[in-house]
């Protein structure tokens, strides 16, 4: 106190101390008490705010972030995550369409993570709380403080993965712009990039995007996702995609960097046609840095998901050697045969192949324009379904035999394909009503399935097909993924049983006519295909490919190949055809699955699954665990059925709604 | 001061004009003086009294305020006392920024602080200049543990209620004290709050330190130079004093710098804006205000004085009673002040 009671003071001072220092009784006290009040009150102040900040970063330790609205997660909180941890930068930034690209693929490629703000990963580093993995998005992540990026550094120097996305911290915050120099993660991504200072409004550069030899072994990419211009088996193949000439992608320019002694340099995977590394992977410290100069999580939102739903699995399978759940029901790949049935040319090709057994097949997904017409209005080339039983008696026993009937456009195909648009709905929604009709009726129920003539899409008959309970659409978008929940106009598409299915291409053609634009033979297609359908069975994913049987004749020896094939893979389990329908339905399934990995003493690990909702069984979820990295697993609560191939143990659940299994990591 | 006696016995200097009315009438009063006698003797003590409230006035005037010198003079002094040292400390940056390279890499490799440096060319855009920056990013910043985090808010509170018991005596140490909590007490929000928002490391908050230090050597020689500066000093000691103060800083900065960031490598950048506040350029001021009054002690004791004609006659004829404290001595017209 800074003033002793009046006692303490002379007689004198007690007369001309001020009044309500003078001890009269009972009065005196009430008059003192304020001033010992006040020592309270600041003390009780204080220990409030120090209790607040306590809980509330306590809670931030053992909470995360859970995504917004009705999106899924894969994993649930727990006091330890074993997720790869998305970094955004507050909470606000869970809501951008670029978080919400990344949190959906990786539910989509089954891959635990968990969104979390860099506030709290850097408690938890603090707090020695190692996270396995950490991904800094790009877009949402571009401003960081220096103390963020010296933690990263400090992430991956003891034992952390890291994977940062094209401008991912690459902006200072106080003036939110390019940091001096270069980037100040270049050091651990060991090469110059975000050369503002040097380059200005050349920073970065539009290019062709190419991969080498140990990117399409290490990621995975698919045949016919990469041009070959040369016969070379190390040539690198420049990315393509369905329809374009070119596959353009804006990069950062990149600039050797002089590396200390015994550090060593990036491995490039991935480079643009003007020399620039895209994708590289290296070592620092004891962790690694897997670098991706290309905004993945933009481009998801654009409808080009590619490299994201490549990478991600990557790090998590490959890097983290974590199991990742599988996009296949037991986790068998497959192709889904997708057969486009435009105009009556079709009909006596389909005839044939039925006669010669093609159709034996399968199942496929047979998708038909049921109007009189195709090219013009009055043309009648169209197949006319509804006056047509020859027809429309073959789709039934296609039917009969497990194919799968759906609506291909709008009753009229060219004229359909060629003028609807974002405007006229009104105009070509009874279209989509009669072709719908015609061929529920031929179906006996209503069709669930559609693809869109000549690819056009507008948002409102997306949203038709929502309204109308379709299950899967055939798209043009995010060329060469699985099953996907696309993008709508840079905005996630509502959680819905509606899926899209995206057409894997043949460099930039897709369908077996298209070849003289490539100026490729029946031959290579034939080769494409079939690769195709044995990555699908080795990677034990599901892809899409489509054609016209109009030309299946013109095609013969192609498709002959492709049932070979099928029946060879099938042979060994590994392989599939599925229908659109029963693959939307079992993706609806698996995403009422919540998962985490366990981390357990004594260098165990375990997984822990559970359904939540109105999920009804675990049967046919399949898990992925690299063997390299763990034991042969235990089940230890729940059915599941345990199989190995070369490079993983298969973990298929039989049923029940929780499977808890146990493995010895090495 | 010694004054003509008034016909009226009245020191005219402490006159005033109301006072010398009041008393022309009393002496009318007293002594049945006609009144226009009385006013004659008040017309001339008035008289005496004006000269001398002028002379008092000039003299006053002449024992506080030196005649400024002309302005070529104060120019020249100017550049004397701060051009050098400017000119030397721009075109010295390089060396500069080397020697403390040199300094803060030996120190680190001593005291096993992971520190890299390097100087950089600034861009326009920026301000131009060379700069000092931090190249490793991993320079073992570290943030508090949330025993850290719970030890720190206990301690301050602490220190903050014990604050109060200090007697009235110490209230400004326990002003300082509670200016310093308070500080630390908002570093440890924005450290529970919202970390990532946090905008220093170790090696950013070292070149912050640094390069506010170079800057706060380049206002050394021009705040000499207006104010210890502008005094008639000896040709040698307005050369080397800014030279010399300059220098002295120049080592001490890095040091001190050094310092916390050893303080901060063994705790946490928790400390980090308390350790700006106390150790740093507020630090550096309070080091410059006492090195100048000690310099402004030390002055001759004709540093005061012009170098104009009247300057030297005031030096010659008023300073040295000043000091002596013998005014009655002095002849105040010399000051060239009365009239």
């Amino acid at each position: 106190m800074s003033a002793g009671p009046p006692a303490a003071r002379s007689p004198d001072a007690r007369h001309t101390a001020p009044a309500r220092w003078r001890p009269v009784g009972a009065a005196w006290r009430l008059q003192r008490w304020p001033r010992g009040g006040w020592a309270v009150l600041q003390l009780a102040a204080v220990l409030a705010v120090v209790l607040w900040l306590g809980s509330s970063l306590a809670g931030r330790l053992e909470a995360r972030l859970e995504p917004a609205g009705d999106g899924v997660t894969v994993a649930w909180p727990g006091a330890q995550p074993q997720a790869v941890a998305l970094l955004l930068p507050d909470a606000a930034a869970l809501a951008h369409p670029v978080t919400q690209a990344w949190l959906q693929v990786a539910r989509e490629e089954g891959v635990p993570m968990q969104p979390m703000t860099s506030d709290d990963f850097l408690h938890r580093m603090a707090n020695g709380q190692r996270l396995p993995a950490v991904v800094v998005p790009d877009k949402v992540h571009a401003v960081a403080s220096d103390l963020l990026v010296g933690q990263l550094y400090r992430h991956v120097a003891d034992g952390g993965q890291l994977l940062l996305a094209f401008d991912a911290a690459v902006r200072h915050p106080q003036r939110q712009v390019y940091t001096p120099g270069q980037s100040r993660l270049s050091s651990l991504v060991g090469l110059r990039y975000a050369l503002y200072e040097q380059l200005g409004e050349d920073t970065t550069e539009v290019a062709t995007v190419q991969a080498s030899p140990e990117a399409v072994d290490l990621l995975g990419l698919q045949p016919g996702k990469l041009n070959f211009t040369s016969p070379d088996a190390q040539a690198w193949g420049e990315l393509a995609t369905y329809g374009y000439p070119a596959l353009v992608y804006s990069h950062y320019r990149t600039a050797a960097l002089d590396l200390p002694p015994g550090q060593s340099p990036p491995r490039v995977l991935m480079r643009a046609s003007d020399g620039d590394a895209v994708l590289t992977l290296r070592r620092h410290g004891r962790g690694q840095v897997l670098w991706a100069n290309l905004p993945l999580g933009y481009l998801k939102t654009r409808t080009d998901g590619y490299l994201l739903h490549r990478l991600l699995p990557f790090l998590a399978g490959q890097m983290l050697h974590w199991p990742l759940l599988s996009a296949a029901p037991e986790a068998r790949g497959g192709l889904v045969l997708n057969l486009h049935v435009d105009s009556n040319a079709d009909e006596i090709p389909m005839a044939a192949l039925e006669r010669e057994g093609w159709f034996e097949t399968g199942p496929l997904s047979l998708h038909v324009t049921a109007g009189p017409d195709a090219i013009r209005l009055h043309d009648r080339s169209g197949l006319d379904v509804p006056r047509n039983p020859r027809f429309a008696a073959l789709l039934r026993r296609l039917q009969a035999r497990g194919h799968e009937l759906g609506s291909h456009g709008g009753w009229i195909h060219n004229v359909f394909g060629d003028g609807v648009h974002a405007d006229n709905a009104e105009t070509f929604r009874p279209w989509l009503v009669l072709n719908h009709e015609a061929m529920s009726a031929v179906r006996g129920t209503p069709v669930q399935v559609y693809s869109a003539p000549m690819g056009n899409q507008p948002q409102w008959v997306t949203d038709w097909l929502r309204a109308h309970d379709f299950r899967a659409f055939y798209s043009t978008a995010d060329n060469g993924v699985g099953p996907t929940r696309a993008f709508e106009g840079g905005r996630p598409a509502p959680v819905t049983p509606l899926w899209t299915f995206p057409v894997s291409s043949f460099g930039r053609i897709a369908a077996p006519e298209e070849l003289p634009l490539v100026n490729e033979d029946e031959q290579g297609y034939s080769d494409f295909i079939t690769a195709l359908m044995a990555y699908t069975a080795e990677q034990r994913l599901v892809r899409l490919a489509y054609f016209h049987p109009a030309t299946a004749l013109t095609f013969r020896r192609a498709l002959d190949d492709l049932a070979r094939q099928a029946q060879t893979l099938a042979a060994s389990g590994r392989f599939a055809f599925y229908r659109m329908r029963d693959l939307s339905d079992f993706l609806n399934r698996r995403e009422q699955v919540r998962w985490q990995l366990l981390h357990l003493p004594e260098g165990q690990a375990g997984l822990h699954a559970r359904l939540c909702c109105d999920g009804s069984s675990l049967a046919d979820m399949a898990w992925l665990l690299p063997r390299a990295q763990a034991s042969h697993p235990t089940v230890v609560e729940g059915q599941a059925r345990i199989e190995a191939d070369a490079r993983h143990w298969i973990i298929t659940a039989t049923g029940g709604t929780t499977l808890q299994l146990h493995w010895r990591q090495p | 001061m010694k004054m003509a006696a008034s016909p009226a016995g009245l020191s005219g200097s402490r006159v005033s004009r109301r006072r010398l009315s009041w008393q022309a009438q009393a002496l009318q009063a007293r002594h049945g003086a006609p009144l226009q006698a009385a006013r004659q003797a008040l017309a001339a003590a008035r008289l005496q009294a004006s000269a001398s409230a002028q002379d008092h006035l000039a003299h006053a005037t002449a024992q506080t305020v030196v005649p400024r010198p002309h302005w070529p003079v104060l120019a020249l002094r100017l550049l004397l006392t701060a051009g050098p040292v400017l000119a030397l400390l721009a075109a010295g940056r390089p060396q500069l920024m080397a020697f403390w390279q040199g300094l803060l890499a030996a120190w680190a490799a001593a005291l096993q602080l992971p520190l890299q440096w390097q100087t950089v060319q600034a861009s326009a855009e920026a301000g131009g200049g060379l700069r000092l920056i931090a190249s490793a990013l991993d320079d073992g910043t570290r943030l508090p543990t949330l025993w850290g985090l719970g030890g720190t808010a206990l301690a301050g509170l602490l220190l903050w209620l014990g604050s109060a018991r200090l007697p009235d005596a110490w209230l400004p140490l326990r002003v300082l004290l509670r200016a310093l909590l308070l500080v630390q007490a908002l570093a440890l929000a924005l450290v529970v709050l919202r970390p990532a928002e946090f905008p220093y490391t170790l090696g950013s908050h070292l070149s912050t330190l640094l390069n506010l230090g170079y800057g706060f050597l380049l206002a050394v020689p021009l705040l000499l130079a207006l104010g210890w500066g502008v005094l008639a000093l000896p040709l040698w000691q307005r050369l080397l004093v800014p030279a010399a103060l300059v220098a002295w800083l120049a080592v001490l900065m890095p040091h001190k710098a050094l310092l916390q960031v050893w303080l901060l490598a063994h705790s946490s950048v928790l400390f980090m804006p308390v350790l700006f506040v106390a150790l740093g350029p507020l630090l550096d001021l309070m080091v410059f205000v006492a090195l100048y009054g000690w310099l402004l002690s030390l002055r001759p004791a004709q540093a005061t004085a012009g170098s104009t004609r009247a300057g030297r006659q005031a030096r010659a004829q008023v300073l040295v009673p000043a000091r002596t404290g013998n005014v009655a001595a002095v002849p105040v017209r010399a000051a060239g002040g009365g009239a």
